[in-house]
């Protein structure tokens, strides 16, 4: 779903920005206007669908996503805005926009190449996050967010991302990661600094390395390409679900019991079982079919 | 350093209803922090009363006493000179333009020349001000803490000057004034004072300030932050009643406001160290229909020039008449504080005028006030002008004989108030 801007006062037409919880006019609260619909939110486009809630602790969601389905081309977008910035919902829910609208182009443009695509997309995404009108102050960052971004066409699933937002791919054989994060704790265990466990168990295991938006370190977007010819589930998550996950094994065993399910019923069932674990942060789930059909 | 803003309010207006009161607690702290030690300059200037009074009981003696322990107070490096004030204001201490650092050879100097003062002559405080004025300008973004010591009142100028000077000096630097024996007049060194955010007390005995001058500077040292202002944004068609600093003193701040914008207005509140104080504002806004929403007022510290720490005064309109009705029991209780504070200066007043009656009633009430809200200080000063029969229902007897000095000092010290303990 789009958010609304509200760039304007409803009651005294004051210009606002993304980041007013109240009109600096008049002070009538535009936060509601802009958050209130997004607690829980879903789409379901049939082969692929998405499941966004605030969770059990967050005052709103500041997460967001794109799915929708073109001829044989899928897209499916999810980011998650970066509380620490200004307006981190409003950032993610332009970035979901803006990159799930340039895939969708590409699909129905039908041509090109995907990798050069999905970084294109991401590109249209940070431009959309910097755009994002906010007053800067001292103890908040520029609005930014985190993205991981699909564009499946054939039996290829193309991924891109930045920070810790993840990709996996589920089938006969178990999940598989196709995204690896951009986090302190990811790069400390890539320079061999540390093991996993070491580096998780740090303080600053779960600061991101890589985000759209200002200041967000400079460098060529990360993607990579999969071949997804038989029958399994592309799932898209925020760190809102992994995080009450003990290891991507789980999911297999998540997956499973939903075998047969719609994409959207599989997206639901993990969404719940994130707020059984504690709903501690904002959580969304896309899904995404192989077109044979994601059971086995 | 941090600056924590926390306001305290019942939110609930009944429909129609346009008054919003709040309390706000800022804390201050970290300033013994790494990052904030780096040490920000402060500079001083001590004002010493010479007039031909200073020869009564020795106060000369004692306050040049007083002189030298602030001077040995004063944090290496701090730049500093002294003031020697009569019908006119002189620097003792540098003879040269400017002021000098602390140093073992400055503070020797300083001395010297504090020891060489010689009381003679009238009073012009306003004159002395001028003079100090002309110093602390160059150091603006320091610490700039003056210490202004009389025993008499402003007699070689006019009203008019004093306060044209009062108005010169605001922000330029900060004054507490200090009034030795019974011969100075509290309306005056509080004009000082509340205009250059400082506070004003009584040295009843002469050898009693050399304590107090020390406190003043131990206290000017452990500011780290210089100017600090009460920044206070309110919506369109809104407006302020009053912002009062309400603990640990009362100070009414509505006449300092400085315009930021249309909406916003700048109330400085001088330098901090590790500190916490209350401010009570009441704003006016437009009546709204019941479940309307609005904020009604924003408050953020502005510390040398940047805003931090912002805290939301909040109006939300409703029909349910016990939400509205209530009263946020820091709001009581500062009224309550206020309250005190004027029925101490009106019964002062009265009593002053010879009316008995109402003399006896407002410290009556007064009394009842400081028992009800723990106010021991407040309540102990009153105990030396009133006897009192029964602080629970307000019943005091006016005394026959009461000391000047404890009637000064219950006059100046009223505006001191107590936290409340009440849960929020």
């Amino acid at each position: 779903m789009r958010i609304e801007l509200v760039l304007t006062c409803p009651e005294c037409s004051a210009a606002a920005l993304a980041d007013d919880e109240f009109c600096e006019s008049c002070g009538t609260p535009l936060g509601p206007r802009r958050d209130a619909a997004r607690h829980h939110f879903e789409r379901d486009v049939g082969r692929a669908a998405a499941v966004s809630d605030r969770g059990l602790v967050h005052d709103r969601n500041e997460d967001a996503f794109f799915v929708a389905v073109h001829g044989d081309g899928v897209v499916a977008v999810v980011c998650d805005g970066v509380s620490a910035s200004a307006a981190p919902q409003v950032a993610a829910a332009v970035a979901a926009d803006a990159v799930g609208r340039a895939l969708l182009e590409h699909v129905r443009a039908n041509g090109g190449d995907r990798r050069d695509a999905v970084a294109n997309a991401l590109g249209h995404g940070d431009r959309a996050v910097l755009d994002v009108p906010w007053m800067p102050s001292g103890d908040r960052d520029a609005p930014s967010c985190t993205i991981v971004a699909a564009l499946w066409e054939g039996s290829t699933a193309t991924i891109g991302w930045a920070g810790d937002s993840r990709a996996y791919w589920v089938d006969a054989n178990g999940a598989r990661a196709l995204t690896l994060d951009h986090s302190w704790a990811q790069e400390q265990v890539a320079a061999g600094a540390m093991h996993v466990a070491e580096a998780e168990a740090d303080g600053r295991a779960h600061v991101i390395t890589r985000w759209l938006g200002a200041d967000s370190p400079p460098g060529e977007p990360a993607t990579a390409e999969y071949d997804v010819a038989g029958p399994g589930r592309l799932v898209l998550c925020t760190d809102g679900l992994w995080n009450h996950l003990a290891s991507p094994g789980e999911l297999v065993d998540l997956v499973a019991e939903e075998t047969g399910a719609k994409a959207l019923d599989l997206a639901r069932s993990l969404t719940a079982t994130a707020l059984a674990r504690g709903g501690r942060d904002n959580v969304t789930v896309a899904v995404v079919d192989s077109p044979k059909g994601g059971s086995w | 350093m941090e600056f924590v803003a926390e306001t305290f309010q019942n939110e609930y207006l009944p429909v129609g209803g346009v008054d919003v009161d709040a309390v706000v607690t800022v804390t201050a702290s970290g300033s013994g922090s790494p990052a904030a030690v780096s040490p920000v300059t402060a500079v001083v200037v001590i004002i010493i009363d010479v007039s031909g009074s200073m020869r009564w009981h020795r106060r000369i003696d004692h306050a040049k006493q007083a002189a030298r322990v602030a001077i040995d107070r004063l944090r290496e490096g701090v730049l500093f000179g002294i003031v020697a004030g009569s019908q006119e204001g002189r620097f003792a201490f540098p003879h040269s333009p400017g002021l000098v650092a602390a140093n073992g050879e400055s503070r020797k100097l300083a001395k010297a020349a504090v020891d060489n003062l010689v009381a003679d002559g009238g009073t012009a405080m306003g004159r002395w001000l001028m003079e100090a004025r002309q110093r602390f300008i160059p150091y603006q973004g320091a610490i700039r803490q003056a210490i202004l010591l009389t025993d008499g009142f402003d007699e070689s100028e006019t009203r008019d000057y004093l306060e044209a000077v009062v108005r010169q000096c605001e922000g330029v630097f900060q004054c507490d004034c200090r009034g030795v024996g019974t011969d100075w007049r509290v309306d005056e060194l509080r004009l000082i004072a509340s205009r250059l955010l400082g506070s004003v007390d009584i040295v009843a005995e002469p050898e009693d300030m050399p304590a107090d001058f020390e406190a003043i500077i131990t206290r000017a040292m452990a500011k780290r932050a210089a100017d600090v202002s009460l920044r206070l944004w309110t919506p369109r068609g809104g407006s302020i009643t009053f912002v009062k600093q309400v603990s640990p003193t009362l100070e009414d701040l509505t006449t300092h406001g400085v315009r930021v914008d249309d909406r916003t207005t700048d109330f400085p509140t001088g330098a901090w160290g590790d500190e916490s104080r209350d401010y009570h504002v009441h704003l006016v806004v437009n009546p709204q229909e019941a479940g309307a929403e609005m904020l009604a007022g924003r408050i953020s510290l502005v510390v040398d020039g940047t805003a931090v720490s912002q805290s939301l005064v909040r109006a939300i309109w409703t029909d349910d008449v016990a939400a509205s009705t209530r009263i946020h029991p820091q709001v009581a209780h500062y009224n309550g504080q206020a309250e005190l504070a004027a029925a101490i200066a009106e019964g002062l007043e009265a009593r002053a005028a010879g009316d008995e009656a109402t003399a006896t009633a407002k410290l009556g009430r007064a009394a009842h006030l400081a028992a009800e809200t723990a106010n021991e200080g407040t309540l102990r000063l009153l105990a030396r002008v009133v006897d009192i029969v029964d602080a629970g229902t307000g019943t005091v007897r006016l005394r026959r004989q009461v000391a000047t000095a404890d009637e000064l000092a219950l006059e100046t010290r009223s505006t001191r108030t107590v936290r409340t303990t009440a849960e929020a």
